[in-house]
């Protein structure tokens, strides 16, 4: 199957990968609980004297001061981080239906251990440990699984549309969390998305399959962009690190998150306390509740599709130009505190953030080759990680100067460098070609 | 800053007073252990554990990994094996090592298997391959405490990103100790001639024993015999990475 169309097959598995990650998601929607779990306010002040007594309307669970509701949150993120790799690698060696499966059932059997304990450490076994767990491990397997089916003119979009489903889950788990506990109460929105969970990820997981030995993708028709600067040649780990093209990945990976999340942290806050003073957007609090989301989401399938067209080079010069002209507006459209230029601020890191999340997966596969892509790029990755460098910088450069303008025009010029490193990189020649 | 380390008063009774009286204490408000934070049954509290237990397997799984790497990069590559970018903790884990965590709050991976003689100036690179283990654990130290920057907008409290950041730096620095497998004396054994062959074996079987038993008697005795001209090192590095 050298030409033509892919089989059917590997829709399938695409969008098994989008449902499987709309599970893993949950962790955006901790919120949701924690509004239940944490102790209740009065006069503007937690009232911490509360902490550890019963909870009147979920018999058996009891309040959580503010730090323990962030407990099983952080080390969720942690263990997620410290599982993903060797994730990969499971996808790698035993295929994703074993991945995606293993992971589904860790985050399901976690949220009813959670559920049922009702106790702080339960949600730090259940929530924190065996969650972070299955997310690690599931998140790394259904997309390069669907990416290996897909010739490179289409990476960009499948991509995109697998990893929109752990960003599109906040839209959807926020507010089914909210109905399942006022209706069933915490233990029962704890287990009825656990169950929920279980069978989601046996049944996409089953339907996750790789092409079988000696496929070949269909490939991809002379016009297109993407199609021109793939290997051919399986790259292990150990000769990825050695080419500076796996390092200028990492940096495209550090620019585009480091942009997105100081975007996000500055300027989000500032919009909703804009928005407390428009009345259609108070009683319509949703909006502001899933805009990040949604556009996060749409940015990873936008971002994926037009890169199919219009190369990955020049989709990533795209986003990250116009991402850096906001960057270097933000002093003026914070400091205006208009709506609509903060939500298009917002819009546009959203989006660009996504977009990176899309464009180094294809990248990493349209570099390396996709055999060992599970592991190369959970070594990517590790870019995003660093990218929270960034946010953090800026606190220091807010406190020294007392504006974050220099950290947004820092930020902007990683980005410009991040364009240059783009264009300067192309697929990287293996000793055997 | 939502977090600022704040010194204990002298007088009153540390939040977890440890090995000796004068040690200078950093506490985050609200966070119920020291850095460097050592399990005690005084501050073994369930959730405080299991964060110390996930910041120490990062600790030793990047520890590990980074060495790996500069030695790949370097010119020691070893294809398929098995101690090399898989990132799985437990193919890293020592039982003294991990031990030691417990014992003191800082300990070691498996020593990273380096060939010296496949690069091009062995001294000069085993070095660079050692030392990226810790400057590997101060950069995480660092995306910790980003997140611990960055997690005041969602709200919620830093605790265990403080936790990955105090581990990591305590780490680091203990490893600045010369015996064998820290990163200083592992160089300094894996630069002596090959002659030495019993010497170099001998040394790398009694330094992480040593390690231990001088960590156990500073517990079992309350004197410090290392801990005092390290933990003030560890104490700056993490106000200085968590800004305060």
């Amino acid at each position: 199957m050298a030409a033509g169309k892919v089989p059917g097959r590997a829709w399938v598995t695409v969008f098994a990968g989008t449902a499987i990650n709309l599970c893993l998601g949950i962790l955006y929607a901790w919120s949701v609980w924690v509004k239940y779990l944490k102790v209740p306010m009065k006069e503007g002040k937690l009232m911490l004297e509360l902490a550890g007594t019963p909870i009147p309307q979920f018999p058996g669970w009891s309040y959580l001061t503010a730090a323990q509701c962030s407990t099983p949150f952080s080390l969720c993120v942690i263990i997620f981080a410290l599982f993903m790799i060797p994730g990969g690698r499971i996808q790698d060696k035993l295929g994703p239906r074993v991945g995606a499966i293993t992971g589904g059932l860790f985050l399901a059997i976690g949220c009813i251990i959670a559920g049922l304990s009702k106790s702080y450490a339960g949600l730090i076994i259940g929530f924190g440990i065996l969650g972070g767990i299955g997310m690690g491990i599931g998140y790394a397997a259904p997309t390069p699984a669907a990416l290996k089916w897909f010739g490179p003119h289409q990476r960009g979009l499948v991509a995109g549309l697998v990893v929109s489903g752990y960003g599109g889950a906040a839209l959807y788990i926020s507010p089914l969390g909210e109905f399942l506990i006022r209706s069933t109460g915490l233990t029962g929105s704890f287990v009825i998305l656990g169950i929920f969970f279980a069978t989601v990820t046996i049944i996409a997981g089953s339907l996750l399959k790789w092409p079988e030995p000696g496929y070949v993708p269909p490939a991809a028709p002379a016009t297109s962009m993407a199609a021109r600067a793939v290997t051919a040649v399986d790259w292990a780990p150990s000769e990825m690190v050695k080419t500076w093209q796996f390092y200028a990945l990492v940096w495209l990976f550090i620019a585009t998150t480091q942009s997105g999340l100081l975007i996000i942290a500055n300027a989000a806050p500032i919009l909703n306390k804009a928005a407390k003073g428009v009345e259609f957007l108070q009683r319509n609090a949703w909006i502001l509740a899933s805009y990040g989301g949604l556009v996060n989401a749409l940015g990873r399938i936008g971002t994926g599709k037009y890169s199919d067209i219009i190369g990955r080079d020049n989709a990533y010069t795209i986003n990250c130009l116009v991402s850096a002209l906001c960057l270097f507006l933000m002093p003026w459209i914070i400091a205006s505190g208009n709506l609509v230029l903060l939500f298009l601020a917002v819009g546009i890191a959203y989006w660009q953030y996504g977009g990176g999340l899309s464009l180094l997966p294809s990248y990493t596969a349209d570099f390396f080759g996709p055999k060992n892509l599970g592991m190369n790029y959970g070594l990517v990755f590790l870019g995003w990680g660093l990218g929270f460098f960034m946010t953090r910088l800026g606190g220091t450069i807010e406190d020294l100067t007392g504006s974050l303008t220099w950290a947004f025009y820092l930020s902007a010029l990683v980005l410009i460098i991040g364009v240059i490193v783009c264009r300067l990189a192309k697929r990287p020649m293996h000793v055997t070609e | 800053m939502a977090v600022r380390g704040s010194e204990e008063k002298a007088g009153q009774r540390p939040a977890f007073s440890l090995v000796w009286e004068e040690r200078k204490i950093i506490t985050v408000p609200g966070t119920p252990w020291s850095i460097p934070y050592i399990p005690h049954p005084d501050n073994l509290a369930f959730d405080v554990f299991v964060s110390f237990v996930v910041s120490a397997l990062l600790a030793i799984m990047i520890n590990a990994e980074a060495q790996a790497w500069v030695a790949t990069i370097l010119g020691d590559v070893r294809p398929g094996a098995k101690d090399r970018f898989h990132f799985n903790v437990l193919f890293h884990l020592s039982f003294l090592g991990s031990l030691c965590y417990l014992v003191t709050g800082f300990g070691w991976p498996k020593p990273m298997d380096i060939d010296p003689t496949k690069f091009r100036h062995p001294c000069l690179y085993l070095l660079l391959a050692r030392l990226a283990g810790p400057v590997a654990n101060i950069l995480l130290a660092n995306i910790a405490a980003s997140l611990v920057f960055l997690i005041k907008y969602l709200d919620m409290d830093p605790l265990v990103f403080m936790m990955v950041l105090g581990v990591n730096v305590t780490t680091a620095v203990y490893h600045l100790l010369p015996l064998p497998p820290l990163t200083i004396g592992s160089w300094l054994v894996g630069c002596l001639p090959d002659r030495v062959q019993t010497l170099k074996r001998v040394l790398n079987f009694i330094g992480p024993i040593l390690i231990v038993a001088i960590f156990l008697v500073e517990r079992i005795t309350h004197q410090g015999i290392v801990s005092p001209y390290l933990n003030p090192l560890v104490v700056r590095l993490v106000r200085f990475i968590i800004g305060s």
